[in-house]
Order: structure tokens, then C-alpha cells, then sequence
């Protein structure tokens, strides 16, 4: 169920009820990868669909629902943190270096990459999470956030490069080549 | 995809929310439509697209037929001010020539009411 929304896509519009079992997944963890905050990626997820319930009639297909749903839930999730000021707990720039990075498994290496996508720029995560969370192509990221596929590419690289840096310098030696293989190519 | 964008992608996998997520969405969805109830165009705002493309042909033959009649309606009007203006002015006309007439008249009557006059005392 993970990637439900590719296998959906241009298929009938399910029922609304099918079709909070089917992208419940993929909103909270937009919301979640966004905001790095669960509860509020909670409130976020189900104010979304409580919107979706009040538009079902105006959706065409599932696959409009999906871009629907990525949409709005992009647009909420910038929304929230600028009106509540929701800032995240370091900053790339602020982040410490913790020692324990030098033995860094792989779990934990996902679970600093993730900290460290919440701490980008509003636009640069967004497109970030709609890159690597939902595995879009950027002419799909920019009709979701409504800029030029230039733009898009752009925020991608850059995010790439920042977390990157950041993160390859803090690894063992090993690990750190294994990333570094065939550094820069940001697109598929 | 590189080493760093597949790592990148395996931080950012799906999550599932809490195990009560649906159950609270439709709890908040029926406390929503108990406290508001649901409006005529709220409801057809709802319909499925597909009964609204079905509808759109006798919405618009609905609107066409009354276009028509308000436009024979107002014409009526406008060619029934026209005859009315038509008929003042033949009114007026006629008015107009009656009078020039019965002007005529009375200058001939009053020329000839002195000759009448001379005759009578030749007479005498």
C-alpha cells in the first residue's frame, strides 16, 4: 500500500472511505516528513481528508484525488508552519555533531537524513519529500507546487548538495565513499 | 539514482498514521454534519460529477426556452409602443387637417355673408 497512489492512478474514483484506507499513508507522512511534529502531522492528515469530504463531488478521478490530496496537504503543511511559527528543532547549519554519527548504522543514517530534511528550506523540502517520499518526476513536483519544472530542479540539487555536505562529512570513511559514489545527479 | 538519493529515499518512506486515525476522521465528519446542516446547493454540490454533466443539457434547454420567451415577450412590448406611437401620429395628422378645414370653412362663410347682405338691400 505504500505507493497506492501510482497503482490508482487513472483508475474509477474509489469511495471515500477506500479512499482514506488508500492515501492515509501518503498524507501523514508528507505532513510528517514536513512538519516533524506527529500530532500536528495528525491534525494536518485529517483536516485534509475533513476538506476532501466536503469536495468529494467536485473529484474527477482517482488519479485527480491523489494530485488533490498531495496538493493541498503540501499547501497545508506550509501554511501551518508559517502561522504557528512551527520551526524545526535544529537547523542544518545549528546541528550538532554528535559523536555517535561516527558509528552510524543505517538506521540511524535514515533517521538523521530525516531530521535533516525537516531542517530545509520550505520550498526545498517540499519538493524533497515529493522526490523521495512519493517518487515523483519534477514536472509532476511542479504542477503540484505550482512552479516551473527549472525551479523545482533547482531546489532538488540544492537540497541535495546541502544535505549531502552535511551528512557525508560526518560519517566513517566507508560509509561516507559509499555515498559519495556518483555525487551530483539529483534527477532520474 | 545515487547511493546518497537511495538512502535519501529509504529515510523517507511511507509511515502509517495512528492505528485511530479513520475512526477519528469520521467521528469529526459526523460532528461536522450534525452541527451544520446540509444546504440544497451543498448537497447538489455533492452529486457525482457524472449526474452533473447529465443535468447540464436540460439546465441549459431550461435557460434557452426562457431566454426565448422574455425575448418574443419584449419584442411584443416594443412593436405594440410602436403601433401605439403610430396611431397618435395619424391622430395628430388627422386633427391637424380637420382643423385647416373648418378654417377654410369659416373664411369662406364670412365672405360670403356681406355679399348676402348687399343683395338683400338691392333688393329692397
Amino acid at each position: 500500500m505504500t505507493q497506492s497512489a501510482g497503482l490508482v492512478a487513472e483508475a474509477i474514483l474509489p469511495t471515500f472511505t477506500e479512499a482514506v484506507e488508500l492515501h492515509k499513508s501518503m498524507v501523514f507522512s508528507i505532513a510528517w516528513h514536513f512538519l516533524r511534529d506527529r500530532s500536528r502531522a495528525e491534525e494536518l492528515s485529517q483536516d485534509v481528508f475533513l476538506e476532501l469530504h466536503r469536495r468529494w463531488g467536485s473529484l474527477r478521478s482517482a488519479e485527480h484525488l491523489v494530485f488533490w490530496l498531495r496538493k493541498v496537504t503540501g499547501n497545508r503543511a506550509i501554511d501551518m508552519i508559517r502561522s504557528r511559527k512551527v520551526r524545526p528543532e535544529t537547523s542544518l547549519d545549528a546541528a550538532a555533531e554528535p559523536t555517535t554519527l561516527e558509528q552510524m548504522h543505517d538506521s540511524l543514517l535514515a533517521s538523521y537524513l530525516e531530521r535533516m530534511v525537516a531542517t530545509l528550506p520550505e520550498k526545498q523540502r517540499l519538493a524533497i519529500v515529493m522526490r523521495y517520499q512519493e517518487d515523483l518526476e519534477p514536472d509532476e513536483i511542479a504542477r503540484i507546487l505550482g512552479m516551473n519544472v527549472s525551479t523545482v530542479k533547482t531546489n532538488i540539487a540544492r537540497a541535495l548538495s546541502l544535505l549531502q555536505a552535511k551528512t557525508v562529512g560526518r560519517l566513517q570513511p566507508n560509509t561516507a565513499r559509499r555515498l559519495n559514489e556518483m555525487p551530483g545527479e539529483t534527477g532520474k | 539514482m545515487t547511493p546518497f538519493e537511495q538512502e535519501l529515499k529509504r529515510a523517507l518512506a511511507r509511515q502509517q498514521p495512528s492505528a485511530d486515525f479513520t475512526e477519528r476522521l469520521f467521528a469529526r465528519i459526523e460532528e461536522e454534519q450534525a452541527a451544520a446542516p446540509v444546504r440544497w446547493w451543498q448537497r447538489i454540490a455533492q452529486w457525482p460529477a457524472q449526474t452533473i454533466w447529465a443535468l447540464a443539457p436540460v439546465c441549459v434547454l431550461i435557460l434557452l426556452t426562457s431566454g426565448t420567451m422574455l425575448y418574443t415577450q419584449h419584442r411584443r412590448a416594443v412593436q405594440g409602443e410602436h403601433a401605439k406611437q403610430q396611431l397618435l401620429l395619424a391622430l395628430r395628422i388627422t386633427s391637424n387637417k380637420l382643423q385647416a378645414t373648418q378654417r377654410q370653412v369659416n373664411e369662406v362663410e364670412s365672405e360670403r355673408q356681406p355679399n348676402q347682405k348687399d343683395n338683400i338691400r338691392r333688393l329692397l
